[in-house]
């Protein structure tokens, strides 16, 4: 790490043994090291530099380290520092109080101090990432500040008044109309979100707004819910035959109301399609990536990759580069399972996260040996119970420059193709590694390959080989080994390859569509 | 409806009536599985006889929802490979961590031995 990246960290602790045997480590590892013994000198540490992380002892003589670190989360400039309680206590209770003061993580002594580093590492890193992509609380009210709009059209006045409060109260936007006519006309000035109408209404009735809705392009996909105080079958089975989303009876009350409505619009795709094109605002506001823009100049090898975020959308698949050292790079593709759960920044956050635990993981590795990096980098996803339920599919590849050999690991990805130039043959090289973070072992082991000049390796998510052209055929990994072993060997590697893929699916895509080139040169 | 819930005793079993599950219906069956969770089923059997694919997110709902069941010590037993299906399991070694069978009745049997 250069120097202007070094980390501050504070540690507080009463015992100055344990002090320095961590202060010792730190340094070692490149760390700002700076010490309190009492809960008030670490205040002023805190208020007189900037601090990266804190390690703090849980029993303290004046104030015991639950209590300082819930003051210091009282301060809004400290919410997001990464906090670290170092205890001998390793009970439920104290674990839980440890989290519940708001702590990131303990350790507990004896400590491990690889453990120990590592844990310190990843929490460093998230907190970066976090600062560049904003936290997932900003980007929840980024994505809250459109408001549903409801068109509610009711006679009855005091009645529509009533359920206008209540709506309002629930956080929508409310406009009332008092007719169907008057209904319609507001419907075709401001597109609402949802309809709700009266059935009983003079001159045009609710059955009949809701045909004159029907007919007008742009108002007849707006869900559409019928208030009635009538119980009757043959109304209701009226109702659905004219396609309505759901029906409401008045005598249930406002707040059965704004519950079926509240309902119908988590229910709706519309609501999603919003969503996404929210994100892309947020996501161009945020400057987001989770892959380089280029790929690296790496002597003796042509990398290259191609990706095409899912309708725009950053979040599942991710890739990074990693130089190792002069003659050593990694190469990173990877794919967070269950980006369209409506947890896009989840998704994305997740991806980032699982870029700096690689990051991390590359920094100490010795052997430049993925299935090292890749059990390290499990290892921190797996005890995280933040991420516990994501999980991602992961490939590295190391390359040596010199001895051109190639070092393979996966985690649930597909295998890689690997193109001979001499044989002209195609064929894939499987992993056997667990999904990250399902396992704490996850099985990884390294395949090693000694490229020739000409010889390719594609790194793949399922998104190319999963997608569909107009008749419903996949274009497949057959497919996809065909065209690799038809590109002639002057060509870049992916530009056939993009073209074929282009065509068979007309540029329709349905995933995330991510794949890697490493080509040995000359 | 895209999941049928059938209980044979402690056993619930969730027929996937979808012939392409994906990321549109993940969401939704993971919701499902993790209510049958949260409700207290520890035996769970999916069907997916009807499915001749699923994409990796309709499988990390199932991953999701295993892991949870596992930790209470329950278990998500699966049922009905159809070849699409099967490849994917394999491709993403899924077929270690989840025990899968033949038949709806094996499956469910396999609980109460």
């Amino acid at each position: 790490m250069p120097n202007d990246e070094k980390k501050n960290v504070l540690i507080i602790d009463d015992d100055i043994t344990i002090r320095k045997l961590l202060n010792h480590h730190l340094k070692k590892s490149n760390y700002t090291v700076i010490e309190a013994d009492s809960a008030s000198q670490a205040f002023d540490q805190l208020k007189s530099g900037h601090i990266d992380l804190v390690l703090c002892d849980v029993t303290m003589d004046v104030m015991d380290g639950f209590t300082f670190c819930k003051k210091v989360r009282e301060n809004e400039n400290y919410r997001a520092l990464p906090f670290v309680f170092v205890t001998a206590k390793t009970s439920k209770e104290d674990k839980s109080k440890a989290l519940e003061a708001g702590g990131d993580d303990i350790i507990t002594k004896p400590f491990d101090v690889n453990e120990l580093l590592l844990k310190i590492q990843t929490l460093i890193r998230r907190t970066e990432i976090y600062k560049v992509y904003g936290t997932k609380k900003g980007l929840e009210q980024a994505f809250n500040q459109t408001t549903t709009r409801i068109l509610l059209v009711d006679d009855d006045y005091s009645l529509a008044k009533l359920f206008e409060y209540n709506l309002k109260k629930a956080g929508f936007d409310c406009d009332i109309a008092h007719s169907a006519e008057e209904g319609l006309s507001i419907a075709k000035s401001g597109q609402p979100d949802i309809i709700i109408s009266d059935i009983m209404m003079p001159q045009v009735d609710g059955f009949e707004f809701r045909k004159r809705l029907l007919i007008d392009e742009k108002l007849k996909s707006i869900p559409f819910v019928f208030l009635t105080s009538k119980s009757e079958e043959n109304d209701i089975l009226d109702g659905y035959d004219l396609g309505i989303t759901d029906y409401v009876l008045k005598t249930a009350g406002p707040r059965v109301v704004v519950a079926k409505v509240s309902a119908i619009i988590k229910s709706l795709g519309k609501e999603r399609q919003k969503v996404v094109s929210e994100l892309h605002q947020a996501a161009d506001s945020l400057r987001v990536k989770v892959v380089p823009d280029i790929s690296p100049e790496f002597d003796g090898f042509e990398i290259e990759h191609w990706h095409v975020p899912f309708h725009g959308v950053p979040g599942g698949d991710f890739i990074d580069y990693f130089r190792l050292d002069d003659d050593n790079i990694a190469v990173i593709l990877g794919d967070v399972m269950g980006k369209k759960w409506g947890a896009w920044y989840f998704a994305f956050a997740y991806a980032g996260y699982v870029r700096s635990a690689i990051r991390v993981a590359l920094q100490t590795t010795k052997e430049f040996s993925p299935c090292d990096i890749l059990q390290q980098v499990n290892n921190s996803v797996y005890q995280d119970a933040k991420v516990s339920e994501v999980f991602a599919t992961l490939s590295i590849i190391t390359i040596n420059r010199k001895s051109k050999v190639i070092k393979y690991t996966g985690a649930g990805d597909l295998p890689v193709i690997y193109y001979n130039s001499s044989s002209n043959t195609v064929s894939k090289i499987k992993s056997n590694g667990l999904l990250l973070g399902f396992a704490e072992f996850g099985n990884y082991e390294d395949t090693s390959i000694k490229l020739n000049t000409g010889d390719v390796i594609f790194l793949i998510t399922d998104g190319i080989i999963e997608s569909r052209n107009q008749i419903g055929e996949q274009f497949g990994s057959d497919r996809l080994e065909e065209t690799v072993k038809n590109s002639k060997p002057d060509q870049k590697s992916l530009i056939i390859l993009k073209e074929v893929f282009n065509n068979f699916t007309e540029g329709k895509f349905e995933d995330d569509i991510s794949i890697i080139s490493i080509k040995s040169i000359e | 409806m895209d999941f049928i819930r059938e209980k044979y005793g402690e056993v619930i079993v969730e027929v996937v009536n979808l012939t392409r599950a994906t990321l549109k219906e993940a969401e939704e069956f993971k919701q499902t599985l993790i209510q049958d969770i949260e409700i207290g089923t520890r035996k769970i059997v999916v069907d997916l006889t009807e499915c001749e694919f699923i994409d990796s997110t309709f499988l990390g709902a199932l991953v999701v929802s295993l892991k949870k069941i596992t930790n209470l010590a329950g278990d998500l037993r699966l049922v009905g490979f159809q070849p699409a299906v099967h490849s994917m399991f394999e491709l993403t070694r899924m077929y270690r961590v989840f025990e899968a069978f033949k038949t709806k009745e094996e499956a469910i049997q396999s609980f109460n031995l």
